[in-house]
């Protein structure tokens, strides 16, 4: 079931000891787990190691994919936990408080209220001078990992609400209720920092 | 729907997610309020900015180092499989074959030790108390005990038959000698038939047991066989003969010692060409009747009833002892004692 891109294919050959098949896997899907990775992780060398380790474990534990799912969703959601991991990891280490928006609050009239902290905004105030590129970055990497996941997974990537269901192991529900909610901070984050959409 | 549902909802509109019948009436509602038309427009530019964000490409090496490590897990699979498999086959071979060998030698040493304190405790509580002579007379309910025991014995020998006298030795040689009738006669009883010969291999200063096969004899004839044969063993130890046949009985050496086969296995006589001996298995012996004795009239009548008579003859610390039993194939007891004393074989006290 892994689509018809011979993912499925290739997953077998590598089953059966071809780890020429896997390095075909691998040039196929690294770019786009490094993308997850890096806007996950907001760090490129921290990505690339969360890639690589990615496709490591992925190699390992080949047997335990049922091929239920496509293998590049499946290899998303590994990707996805170890750079979620890779970040616990630089937070604890570096003793940083994530880079995130306080929790927005809907109001009766489904408005949504957020306030930056104090301590961000000189960080808005930089955005201000950046490019509308950069600062969409930086209101998406401004999110909360658990909304700035979805997002990339669905804005970035084009995983459907069933595949982020999957990886995150969520309902679909979740999915577009969160969805929903990153969309409007980054919505309101931008419209911050650039003025006007 | 209402604002608030309409904006819930644009979200999904924008994935094209939502149902043709919801989109309909979303469509309906944007177009009749220009707040919610905005809150879609803004969102709608909001999703182009996000997807607009460009992609990061993957360091050259990144295939080469994902592989070497990949490779590198395989090599790492490879040896622990030969090391689960392979290498422990030998040393579970040679474990094996260690521990096998320990426990083999333990078994022996074991075995020997036991045998050794059970021979020195029960050998040392006989002859220093004299107890199998010192009840020379079997009261009559100590017959029937022992007639229940022999009973009881003969349904269940090898459990029943304790480990007695552990000599180191014992060698048992058959011999054939005709029927003789029933014979009574006073305390110095013979031990042997005319016919009867002994081998006798005894190891110095250790214990050994020599049995040979004697047939009832009168109880006088006996005595004097005994007696003449205590001092034949003594002189001639090394002799050993053995009849081919057993005349009384009609049995052949092979029936006869196939009959006490339970108690005795047979081997060849030390230097003897000739005839055979039979080892005494002390696993397998009977108890000894202790208060057995050839003067009562019940022994006996064992005695000249037994057909397959052995004696037994033991050297324990250099002193030399014998003993008569009965034994058939399906029991084998102590008829009485004799030891060597000033020169001659008596009943021992």
């Amino acid at each position: 079931m892994s689509g018809p891109d011979g993912d499925a294919a290739l997953v077998s050959s590598v089953r059966q000891g071809d780890l020429n098949a896997f390095e075909t896997l691998v040039n196929r899907h690294q770019k786009r787990m490094l993308n997850i990775a890096y806007r996950l992780t907001n760090d490129y060398e921290e990505a690339c190691e969360a890639v690589q380790d990615a496709f490591l474990s992925a190699y390992k534990n080949l047997d335990s994919f049922r091929g239920e799912s496509k293998f590049t969703t499946w290899l998303t959601a590994i990707t996805v936990n170890l750079s979620k991991n890779r970040l616990k990891q630089m937070r604890s280490r570096h003793g940083l408080e994530a880079f995130s928006l306080d929790e927005p609050v809907l109001t009766d009239e489904g408005q949504m209220i957020f306030e930056l902290p104090s301590k961000e905004q000189s960080a808005v105030n930089m955005l201000e001078q950046q490019e509308v590129q950069q600062k969409v970055q930086s209101c998406v990497k401004a999110l909360a990992d658990d909304f700035r996941e979805i997002l990339v997974l669905r804005d970035l990537q084009d995983f459907s609400y069933n595949e982020i269901g999957s990886m995150m192991k969520m309902p679909e529900g979740t999915v577009k209720s969160r969805l929903f909610r990153a969309r409007e901070m980054v919505k309101d984050c931008l419209k911050r920092v650039m003025g006007e959409l | 729907m209402e604002h608030n549902e309409i904006r819930h909802r644009l979200s999904e509109y924008i994935d094209g997610s939502a149902t043709a019948e919801e989109k309909k009436e979303m469509e309906a509602h944007l177009r009749m309020c220009s707040a919610c038309n905005d809150a879609f427009s803004e969102l709608q530019k909001t999703i182009e900015h996000i997807k607009t964000v460009e992609e990061v490409e993957t360091p050259a090496w990144m295939t080469q180092k994902i592989m070497a490590k990949v490779r590198s897990e395989e090599t790492k699979k490879k040896s622990m499989f030969q090391k689960r498999f392979f290498p422990p086959l030998m040393k579970i071979s040679i474990q094996t074959v260690a521990v096998l060998f320990v426990a083999v030698c333990a078994f022996y040493v074991y075995r020997n030790i036991e045998h050794s304190s059970r021979t020195g405790e029960m050998l040392a509580n006989r002859f220093s108390t004299g107890q199998h002579d010192a009840s020379p007379e079997l009261s009559p309910s100590d017959r029937a005990q022992d007639g229940l025991h022999e009973k009881e014995s003969s349904s269940l020998p090898s459990q029943q038959i304790p480990q007695i006298p552990a000599f180191k030795s014992l060698d048992m040689k058959p011999e054939y000698a005709a029927p003789s009738p029933p014979v009574h006669g006073n305390e110095e009883t013979a031990l042997a038939s005319d016919k009867t010969k002994r081998a006798k291999q005894a190891t110095p200063g250790g214990e050994s047991i020599l049995m040979e096969k004697i047939a009832p004899a009168p109880r006088a004839e006996v005595r004097q066989h005994s007696l003449a044969l205590a001092e034949k063993t003594k002189a001639s130890a090394k002799e050993t003969t053995s009849s081919s046949s057993s005349a009384g009985s009609g049995e052949t050496e092979a029936e006869l010692i196939k009959k006490v086969g339970d108690y005795f296995s047979i081997h060849d006589l030390p230097r003897n060409g000739n005839g055979k001996a039979v080892k005494y298995d002390v696993s397998k012996f009977q108890a000894f009747p202790e208060n057995a004795s050839w003067l009562d009239a019940g022994m006996q009548k064992k005695m000249t009833s037994c057909k397959n008579t052995y004696l037994v003859d033991v050297l324990i610390s250099q002193t030399q002892q014998k003993y008569v039993y009965c034994a058939d194939n399906v029991s084998i007891e102590l008829l009485f004692k004799v030891a060597q004393k000033n020169g001659r074989w008596i009943k021992a006290e």
